[in-house]
């Protein structure tokens, strides 16, 4: 290819380049950006801009779906969301105790025998479902070391490390924002 | 032009003053539709974005430090947003249009005595033309950086905040997009005397 009469900057500029002088290269370079032509939107951009950010911005404010719910009712239904669903494991246990205060009381029968059907229907259930019993054996293996208050500490540790670090990875995740992830061509 | 700072200008935003919201989409609109516009290549998206980012930053304008450089923090939510936006994976659209030829129109050069020659001008136009090619075969974190030293002016400290990366990291990417830039400049024949 026939090389071209150059503009003195772009000639300035290989030049430099060639002969290894950087800063004189630098210069020359920002120079010759100088000469392009300037990119801009389209004419209104900045309309056009208020129109969606009319629109948007009150829209797209973020939005805690459960901000009216005080904390303490969120804590609350959240217990009782776990107390239900971890029925299987202190069900028959409670029901059990319950029948045993029952009969030391020397309540009615009636009450007793009821506490029995439910705490048979709780270990109905705990064997209907393989994966809560399987759950259950692994907690009950589990528990009677946590009995012991080092041990329970030091669980709660790591789960607080662990979820402490998940949250800073999720976050860490999330913020790097590198060209490498990305193929823009 | 409004005489108000940058910062003045935010803060007049905070209180809700719409006319501060526009001037400050009027004063940034170029150089960040410049720096997003070589990121995606194309217009149409171009200007979406760009909408988003003012759009986000008038959303966080509370979040913003006035002691730190206004131009700096939007042009960071720019890279996150454009970053995001091509991580997702969008196709990327061609527009129906044929390019638009940027600079003055040639009618407009040849018949401007003020202006350069016209031989001048028309070749001078043609190296814009392939600086531009050049610069968008750059690898993305190379392109950005380029544009925001040389075509934005912004400062290494600037662009570390900007892309996240440390200013050795810049400093290498702008010394090795240099001799690119060089290399395709020459390999298109610009090189000679």
């Amino acid at each position: 290819m026939a090389t071209r009469h150059t503009p003195d900057a772009l000639a300035r500029w290989l030049a430099a380049e060639q002969q290894g002088r950087d800063d004189e290269a630098e210069m020359a370079l920002l120079e010759l950006f100088e000469a392009l032509p300037e990119r801009a939107p389209e004419p209104g951009f900045a309309d056009r801009v208020m129109a969606r950010w009319s629109t948007e911005g009150a829209l797209a404010a973020p939005v805690d779906e459960l901000a009216p719910v005080p904390v303490w009712m969120r804590w609350l239904l959240g217990g009782v969301l776990l107390a239900l669903g971890s029925l299987p494991f202190w069900g028959p246990v409670v029901f059990a105790v319950v029948a045993a205060l029952g009969s030391a009381l020397g309540l009615p029968d009636l009450l007793q025998t009821g506490v029995r059907g439910l705490s048979s229907a709780g270990q109905g259930l705990t064997s209907l479902v393989g994966l809560w019993k399987a759950l259950a054996t692994a907690i009950q293996a589990v528990v009677p070391p946590l009995a012991s208050p080092r041990v329970a500490g030091a669980v709660l540790a790591c789960l607080a490390v662990s979820a402490i670090s998940f949250r800073f990875l999720r976050e860490i995740l999330s913020r790097d924002r590198s060209w490498a992830y990305v193929d823009p061509s | 032009m409004d005489a108000r700072t940058d910062a003045e200008l935010v803060a007049s935003a905070l209180r809700g003053a719409q006319e501060a919201f526009r001037e400050i989409v009027v004063r940034f609109e170029r150089p960040l539709y410049s720096l997003i516009s070589r990121m995606v290549h194309d217009p149409l998206q171009a200007e979406d974005l760009a909408q988003e980012v003012f759009v986000k930053a008038f959303r966080r304008l509370d979040t913003y430090d006035p002691e730190r450089k206004f131009s700096s923090w939007l042009f960071k939510i720019a890279h996150n947003t454009t970053i995001d936006h091509l991580r997702k994976g969008v196709p990327e659209t061609v527009p129906l249009q044929v390019e638009k030829d940027e600079g003055p129109d040639l009618s407009a050069v040849l018949s401007d005595d003020s202006m350069e020659d016209p031989a001048a001008a028309v070749e001078r136009r043609q190296m814009a033309r392939a600086l531009e090619k050049t610069i968008a075969a750059l690898r993305p974190e190379y392109r950005e950086v380029v544009v925001l030293f040389y075509v934005e002016g912004a400062s290494y400290p600037e662009i570390c905040e900007v892309t996240g990366l440390p200013s050795g990291t810049v400093k290498t990417y702008l010394h090795r997009a240099r001799k690119e830039l060089a290399q395709a400049m020459s390999a298109l024949g610009w090189g000679g005397p």
